[in-house]
């Protein structure tokens, strides 16, 4: 799986980071970054409308057995409800949304096979990627006293350590 | 044959720890916290109670750092602010080092101590004790002015530098977090009863340096 | 749960956390009140607000570390994010595990006891009547936990009710929950 781009929604839907991995990919302007954002955001939200009750309720149960799932670093359908994966042939989408309400999304290539073991795999890591940002975001831009909460993320050390990641991962 | 009796309780000469996080984010709030102190005694001291009020519901959400603009980040009462934290820290931490280390305080002041010998102190110990590494570099023109260097400030870990920033506006911003450090120098020496001017310096980060001018 | 709860954070405490010696800390808060305490000329009750304040700014930052970190979910009952302060938040930053307890009847409100504190290690309060009685030394901690709580979404009202600094039998947190902020749980997380 390669990992294209990283795009960073704040919890009022505005983008607050992106950046581009691979090169040669196509860039949209500033106010296209901004709707499909705004989209993600509002699309996430329909989407966990849209889940059926069933699905909800059945969160309890992890939740009552969730100080295992403390360390663990994948936890398969434990988060509730929302949009956290598009697949398409090209590329594929997996967003990670925390308590809170940050969105931390990636585009990759798409799956190679509709073999559902090579999908969840994808999304194991994807999603494993996904926190290890999260933990890098709380390291060095919640720690840098000149970060405004919300606000768009303009960190050298944040870009190099993301980097650095994404690079290993791949 | 020991005399050790088995049922004494083990004393635990671990030191205690904390997450570093903690530390890391109290000495974020120290500017913030300097500059608020600073505007809201001058609102008092203007003794107008209703704008005492305002300002204290205006940084009741924050998380933005716009306290950072105030006039008042780059006043001496700021400054000053910060570096008397440093200096109670100062004064207080030579004494816990001294003790830690187990070296004879009657020793110290009984004899006097060479001056190099503070800031070697200070170099090596004090900053180890801070920061986890020694001051990279001393320098001195052997009548009372040092300079110390160090070449990573390990505070400014997390500070890097904002892409399409000012540079100048980050150091100067930068700087006023130095303030603690200097104060922190400046109570050392005074527990060793040496008066002395410290100032930061500030070009690149993180590399940061203090100039001392001692009295003596 | 709260065996699990507590293997799981001590394992990240042993194995995530990047440490610091304690007394640095200790220290360098001392200092921040004392000058305080010179600054507000002795007004125990400003320098209790601006405690507060500094430590809400810390919550609002700290909580993404605490999630990014330890992964947990949200909580199903007030019940449970008291037992999740107290075992993970607190034993993960400071390396202490207050008591939770003295639950309400509507199961709102609840204490936390600090049989340490290492904020308070080797402090004395200034020799002053008026500092015994209106000075909370550790206040940074009512702020923290406020401003952490309130970013998942839960409005809280934090108060100390004793501290053995001022010759209390112990050092005690209330937390009272105001209301779940509903509106502002991201969706998807409800």
């Amino acid at each position: 799986m390669v990992i294209h781009s990283l795009y960073i929604i704040n919890k009022a839907g505005g983008l607050i980071y992106q950046t581009d991995f691979t090169p040669g990919l196509n860039k949209l302007t500033a106010n296209e970054y901004l709707v499909l954002a705004g989209t993600i955001h509002g699309v996430f939200a329909i989407a966990s409308k849209l889940t059926p009750t069933a699905l909800k309720l059945s969160t309890p149960s992890s939740l009552s057995s969730q100080s295992s799932s403390l360390s663990q670093t994948s936890s398969h359908g434990s988060k509730n409800s929302g949009l956290r994966c598009i697949e398409t042939d090209k590329f594929s989408i997996f967003i990670y949304q925390t308590l809170t309400g940050v969105k931390f999304m990636l585009i990759t290539s798409g799956p190679t096979s509709k073999d559902i073991n090579d999908l969840n795999y994808s999304s194991d890591v994807a999603e494993g990627l996904l926190k290890n940002i999260y933990a890098i975001y709380s390291d060095y831009v919640m720690k840098n006293p000149f970060y405004s909460l919300d606000m768009p993320i303009r960190v050298d050390l944040f870009d190099t350590k993301v980097r650095e990641l994404v690079k290993g991962t791949a | 044959m020991s005399n050790i009796n088995p049922q004494s309780p083990i004393i635990d000469f671990q030191p205690k720890l904390v997450n570093s996080i903690c530390l890391e984010l109290l000495l974020n709030e120290l500017v913030p916290l300097s500059i608020s102190t600073t505007e809201i005694l001058k609102t008092q001291a203007n003794d107008i109670h209703d704008q005492l009020v305002k300002i204290q519901l205006k940084d009741s959400y924050t998380g933005d750092i716009s306290i950072l603009d105030s006039e008042l980040s780059s006043s001496d009462d700021v400054s000053f602010r910060l570096e008397q934290i440093g200096y109670n820290f100062g004064l207080r931490v030579s004494e816990l080092l001294n003790y830690n280390n187990n070296i004879n305080q009657s020793d110290l002041l009984t004899q006097p101590l060479e001056l190099l010998t503070i800031m070697k102190f200070i170099c090596r110990d004090v900053w180890k004790f801070n920061y986890g590494k020694q001051i990279d570099n001393l320098r001195t023109n052997h009548r009372g002015t040092f300079v110390l260097i160090d070449n990573e400030f390990k505070y400014f870990k997390y500070l890097s530098s904002n892409v399409n920033k000012d540079e100048v506006l980050l150091l100067q911003r930068a700087k006023l977090w130095l303030y603690l450090p200097c104060g922190i120098i400046k109570g050392v020496l005074k527990s060793y009863d040496v008066d002395a001017l410290v100032t930061p310096e500030l070009t690149t980060l993180p590399k940061v340096s203090f100039n001392i001018q001692t009295t003596i | 749960m709260s065996k699990s709860l507590r293997i799981a954070s001590d394992d990240i405490w042993k194995n995530k956390v990047e440490k610091v010696n304690a007394e640095v800390f200790t220290l360098t808060y001392g200092s921040i009140v004392a000058q305080l305490v010179r600054d507000f000329k002795n007004d125990y009750n400003q320098v209790n607000a601006q405690l507060e304040k500094m430590g809400y700014n810390i919550g609002i930052r700290l909580i993404e570390e605490f999630l990014a970190k330890t992964n947990q979910g949200r909580c199903s009952s007030f019940k449970e994010t008291a037992e999740v302060i107290s075992k993970v938040g607190f034993k993960i930053f400071l390396n202490i595990t207050p008591q939770v307890t003295n639950w309400s009847t509507d199961s709102k409100q609840f204490s936390l006891i600090f049989d340490e504190n290492p904020l308070e290690e080797f402090v004395e309060l200034p020799d002053d009547e008026k500092a015994k009685q209106q000075l909370w030394y550790s206040n940074v901690l009512v702020g923290v936990l406020k401003g952490a709580l309130e970013m998942v979404q839960l409005d809280v009202d934090a108060e100390f009710v004793s501290d053995v600094l001022r010759g209390d039998d112990r050092t005690e947190l209330k937390l009272k929950l105001n209301r779940v902020l509903k509106d502002e749980i991201p969706t998807g997380e409800d």
